[in-house]
């Protein structure tokens, strides 16, 4: 053997012996600099900039950032969330920014939330003390319009691409037990033409399928929407007379371990549907790191790994901005047996980089939509 | 063996081979974060897949992990080349402690070599496979092994001496 492969032997053999073992260690975190002063300061003035513009002084209060966000380029405004009926925007350097648009007090506690273009937001709420609930519109400018009454409990609600369709799913009762403890049995899913005012329902999901997270392909061909850890795609063009399938059932963790649960689907612009993945650590029911992994919707198939959460908290929705080029995940600590959730935190990912939390730790952390 | 009864032992073949397969993704890749990634995919393209022995489960995923590393390291060769200073990876405290200087010149001069050859090194001189193996793990002929390994060592000893 020559000098060069005994030293490449050598070599080799102690640098595998450096790599962390641990299936879930994240060791680009660390080791990427973070000498970024400038920027940390720059960054929250320029996202108040850029936000003020952006709504317009007249209609929402500007607040100064309370403190610096992570630092890095990519939009100021990351999303928009949904807390207690008020539409807040989220910046990277303020979680919780300016209102955007608030729910009036008569439509009660709002459930969820979707926006196509940012200005208008359609909510659903749900009639305090029954199971009936409301969907309406709400705008910057402070002014409401209700679409509809519905006779059942929504569980999930997404406006299309384009604005011309709302999809929107209702728990309704008919049969045992119930998807919506007390509300419901069975879970319809409708698509309004918001133009024509009329429906195409997909009727018959079984109660043990809420039909919750609905996302709309870039398309506006394709509703996915996630159950009790199982993942569906309705083709809106086709015939609403067949109850679609899940396609991604849970499965077994092939780390070992317990199972692993797929969750909160979106689509990116490309057509390809994500799915957030939790899998059961060996021996516990506490959850491993949150991956996002392409999915076939056809076979079930997962695919490549868009990103991971960089600890070990268990996902809860998923957004991708219209580009594909930012996400934002709501991840919580919590057990799969315990859906209470106990500290919920959001992370901001974009493509070739590690997600970064964006928000402190909360309990009111809701969905958050693009 | 059936579908079902391959799922029910990968969790075997995690626990045997991950190590080993992460390694061997960190060396042809060098870089943690897509080693994990690349192994990850790997097994989860193993899952559903009826391979009917242990012995080619593993050689399915070894070959999974040096054909996705190949993809990947020519996306990071481009994306290296527009990277800011900031987001360089600087090693880790492992590496740091771990390796001497003239074992990390190696890995440096390894670094440069086009990912077949690469691959080549580390699957003959740290997985310790003969040229057949070698073959059939990256999926060429054991003349291109004999090939891939020449120019490798050649390209490696002119880096070695020109840092000298």
């Amino acid at each position: 053997m020559t000098d060069v492969e005994t030293r490449l032997r050598d070599a080799l053999s102690v640098r595998a012996s450096s790599v962390p073992h641990d299936p879930y260690a994240y060791g680009a975190i660390a080791r990427r600099r973070a000498n970024r002063r400038f920027t940390r300061l720059a960054a929250p003035i320029a996202a108040v900039a850029a936000t003020a513009a952006l709504v317009g002084a007249a209609t929402v209060t500007v607040r100064f950032p309370e403190r610096a966000g992570p630092a890095g380029g990519g939009p100021a405004r990351l999303g928009v969330l949904l807390e207690n009926g008020r539409a807040l925007v989220v910046e990277r350097a303020n979680p919780r920014g300016p209102v955007l648009a608030q729910s009036p007090p008569e439509y009660g506690e709002v459930d969820d939330l979707s926006t196509a273009d940012g200005e208008t937001f359609y909510a659903a709420a749900g009639r305090k003390g029954t199971c009936a609930s409301v969907l309406f519109t709400m705008t910057a400018d402070g002014r409401s319009t209700k679409l509809l009454d519905v006779a059942g409990a929504v569980t999930g609600l997404a406006v299309s691409p384009d604005g011309q369709r709302l999809a929107y799913a209702v728990a309704v009762r008919r049969g045992t037990p119930d998807a919506i403890p007390g509300c419901g049995t069975i879970v319809d899913v409708h698509v309004r033409d918001l133009a024509t005012r009329t429906e195409k329902v997909w009727r018959g999901y079984l109660g043990v399928t809420p039909a919750q997270h609905l996302t709309w392909s870039a398309d506006g061909r394709y509703l996915a929407h996630d159950g009790v850890f199982d993942v569906s795609r309705i083709d809106t063009t086709a015939p609403a007379t067949r109850r679609p399938k899940a396609f991604l059932d849970n499965f077994r963790n092939p780390y070992g371990g317990g199972l692993c649960f797929p969750r909160a689907p979106g689509y990116l612009p490309t057509g390809e549907l994500v799915v957030l993945v939790d899998c059961e650590n060996a021996g516990t029911d506490d959850p491993t790191t949150s991956r996002a992994v392409v999915v076939d919707p056809v076979t079930g198939r997962l695919g490549r790994v868009v990103f991971r959460l960089p600890n070990k908290l268990e996902s809860h929705w998923l957004a991708f901005d219209r580009t594909g080029e930012n996400a934002l995940v709501g991840a919580g600590k919590s057990t799969f047996r315990d859906v209470n959730t106990r500290y919920n935190v959001v992370y901001w990912w974009q493509p070739g980089k590690q997600p970064r939390r964006v928000s402190d730790a909360s309990k009111s952390w809701e969905r958050v939509v693009w | 063996m059936a579908p079902r009864e391959q799922e029910a032992g990968l969790p075997a073949l995690f626990n045997a081979h991950y190590r080993r397969l992460l390694a061997l993704a960190v060396l042809v890749t060098d870089d943690q974060a897509t080693a994990e990634d690349l192994v990850q995919e790997a097994f989860a393209r193993l899952h559903g897949r009826a391979l009917d022995d242990p012995d080619r489960a593993l050689a399915y995923l070894r070959s999974t992990v040096l054909n996705l590393s190949r993809s990947r390291l020519r996306r990071l060769r481009t994306a290296r080349k527009h990277q800011r200073p900031d987001d360089e990876l600087v090693p880790s405290p492992e590496e740091d402690v771990i390796l001497r200087a003239d074992q990390r010149a190696v890995l440096d001069a390894l670094r440069t070599l086009a990912p077949r050859q690469r691959q080549a090194l580390v699957l003959r001189y740290w997985e310790d496979m003969n040229e057949a193996q070698v073959a059939g793990a990256m999926g060429v002929s054991a003349g291109a092994v004999k090939s891939h390994t020449a120019r490798g060592l050649a390209a490696l000893r002119r880096r070695l001496e020109a840092t000298r």
